[in-house]
């Protein structure tokens, strides 16, 4: 058992990271917001524990502590800057965060050590404490996934305009949304730093953005589970089976995403479904909108109303 | 009389469309008041004004008294506004008892335990009312059409609105939904809700309604009494002479 599990440790490790980073996109997706700013909170999280610890001579939890109240305020100010985006143009917006914070790693010489990085990050939380952080997260997640908040999470995703006209608003909501997933990707970041006593500019490359959403759609996008389960197959199986670098990982990989997005598109968190007697089951039954035999009898040729899309001016929402 | 609900010259226009052209009025207290027009006239853009999914190019809308032009759809709706839509806006993935729960449990009154508690008791007594308890754990997607429009309504009354706005809701339905459906707005009135009910249909809310309002493109053609309304030369050629206004 012992063998076994230091054998498979930095693998374990690997996958802990990537399902904090997968859960950190995940918490902004599940409320509507497809936002990709966690990898920059990630290197945040990273290079300010890294910087007060190795650099400031800082003990571990207050740096991490002081490192997840500056993630706090420095994405409220990003979530207030990036309000007025939507989707695809908040997507691009987020990107150009993290493109900033790669640059910021490589010529902020004097805090994060430039292309060189930080060296000697005290290895205080270790495998069980990062076990530990992400247990509590996926903790709350599943919380927040039941109840009014879980109800209030589905309304944002699948009907903005309807939740807004059902009381939601909707750009708080975003706002928490992508605060509570900068919080997850800057502990992600401390985590990582923690466990590699290193962190440099490469640490926090392009590759790292595509595993955390490849982790997530894989593991599933909605469940609380999909980022363990996005993390356990990505980070430690077909690493301990292809080895990090294997010319095969990214063909294995690629083909696992195409498989799973078009078989179960829920992701692999999906399967827990097709298990599960409950409500998803039954509430995933139908088609949508089956108009029960309807008689068409409408004067003036009028549109329906029925089992079509929704039309374009009862979607626009003015803020 | 005050109005509950008031929009003063409302402008909205999209592009180049004047969707609604300096529409005024009023919505008493009590009453089930009737907005026809033809396709494309504006109805739902009216409704979209009131419930502040769209924000007037010109014009002012007033809630109770108060000034509610700047207002987010969320506010007016907290406020005692709610509304459903021309398609169906059920939420797949909750029960038809969840989607109901979605109209209380965003009001300021739900935040305690024993407010929670409440809104879940209006929220049964709600489907009770609409005649949907019996559906209250089957996923909305499975039900007839009818049956999702009364889940719906269900939905936008659980929350004890004080006015209610309703885009083409028998819109598509057979004769005998339709007869469920203006029985169940006729409760409604009885028990005192302000009700506005959009409809393309003249005929239908004859019957039904307490004050009629007409608009044709973009603009109020005539209001009032709904059988004197209805007589009038212009509402006749309205809706009998030209069946499509140019976009
Ligand atoms: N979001 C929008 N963008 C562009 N044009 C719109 C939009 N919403 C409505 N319109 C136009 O405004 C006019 C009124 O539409 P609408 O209010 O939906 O009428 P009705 O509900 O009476 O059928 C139509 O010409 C429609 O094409
Ligand atoms: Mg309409």
């Amino acid at each position: 058992m012992i063998d076994w599990f230091s054998g498979n440790e930095g693998y374990i490790q690997g996958a802990l990271v990537a399902a904090l980073l997968a859960a950190s996109v995940q918490v902004a997706l599940r409320a509507g917001v497809l936002s990709f700013a966690s990898v920059g909170f990630y290197g945040v999280g990273a290079y300010g524990t890294g910087y007060l610890t190795a650099t400031q001579g800082w003990g571990t939890a207050p740096a991490a502590t002081v490192v997840v109240i500056i993630t706090m305020v420095l994405s409220w100010l990003l979530a207030l800057v990036l309000a007025r985006l939507r989707a695809l143009y908040l997507a691009m917006a987020t990107i150009a965060f993290v493109l900033l914070v790669q640059i910021g790693a490589l010529a902020w010489d004097s805090v994060t050590g430039g292309p060189l990085g930080l060296f000697g990050i005290p290895p205080a939380l270790g495998t069980g404490g990062v076990a530990l952080i992400l247990a509590g997260v996926l903790a709350v997640n599943a919380l927040t996934q039941r109840g009014a908040v879980g109800r209030r999470l589905l309304l944002l995703r699948k009907d903005e305009a309807l939740a807004s006209a059902l009381g939601v608003n909707v750009r708080h909501q975003h706002q928490i949304a992508f605060v509570w997933s900068a919080v997850l990707g800057s502990l992600a970041g401390i985590s990582q730093a923690s466990l590699l006593t290193v962190f440099t500019p490469e640490n926090l490359g392009f590759s790292v953005m595509v595993s955390a959403l490849t982790a997530l759609v894989v593991g599933g996008t909605w469940h609380w589970s999909g980022p363990l389960i996005g993390g356990v197959v990505f980070s430690w199986f077909l690493s301990a089976y292809l080895g990090f670098a294997s010319d095969y990982r990214g063909v294995v990989e690629g083909a696992l995403t195409v498989v799973v997005l078009v078989f179960l598109p829920k992701g692999l968190a999906g399967l827990f479904e097709l298990l599960d007697p409950g409500r998803l089951r039954r509430a995933a039954a139908g088609p949508t909108g089956g108009p029960g035999g309807v008689s068409a009898g409408v004067p003036g040729g009028a549109s329906t109303g029925q089992d079509r899309p929704v039309p374009a001016q009862e979607m626009g929402v003015s803020s | 009389m005050t109005a509950v609900l008031e929009l003063r010259d409302i402008k909205v226009r999209f592009g180049g469309v004047k969707a609604v052209d300096g529409v005024s009025l009023a919505l008493e207290p009590g009453h089930l008041h009737a907005l026809v027009g033809p396709n494309g006239s504006g109805k739902t853009t009216v409704v979209n004004t009131m419930s502040r999914l769209v924000t007037p190019t010109d014009g002012q809308v007033f809630l109770g008294g108060q000034d509610v032009t700047a207002a987010g759809p969320h506010e007016v709706y907290r406020r005692g506004l709610a509304r459903t839509f021309q398609g169906i806006r059920l939420v797949e993935g909750l029960t038809v008892r969840e989607n109901v729960l979605l109209g209380v449990q965003e009001l300021p009154t739900a935040r305690s335990r024993a407010g929670r508690r409440r809104a879940a008791e209006a929220a049964d007594e709600a489907l009770e009312r609409m005649d949907v308890h019996h559906v209250a754990q089957v996923a909305p997607a499975a039900l007839p059409y009818g049956v999702q429009r009364r889940v719906e309504i269900a939905r936008a009354v659980a929350g004890a609105p004080k006015i209610l706005l309703l885009d083409e809701p028998v819109a598509g339905m057979s004769a005998g939904e339709r007869q469920e459906i203006s029985a169940v707005l006729g409760r409604l009135r009885d028990d005192g809700m302000t009700m506005l009910l959009i409809e393309h249909d003249l005929r239908f809310v004859l019957g039904l309604s307490d004050h009629l309002f007409v608009l044709n493109f973009g603009q109020l053609l005539a209001a009032g009494d709904p059988a004197a309304t209805a007589a009038l030369p212009a509402v006749q050629e309205a809706f009998l002479g030209r069946k499509h206004v140019p976009a």
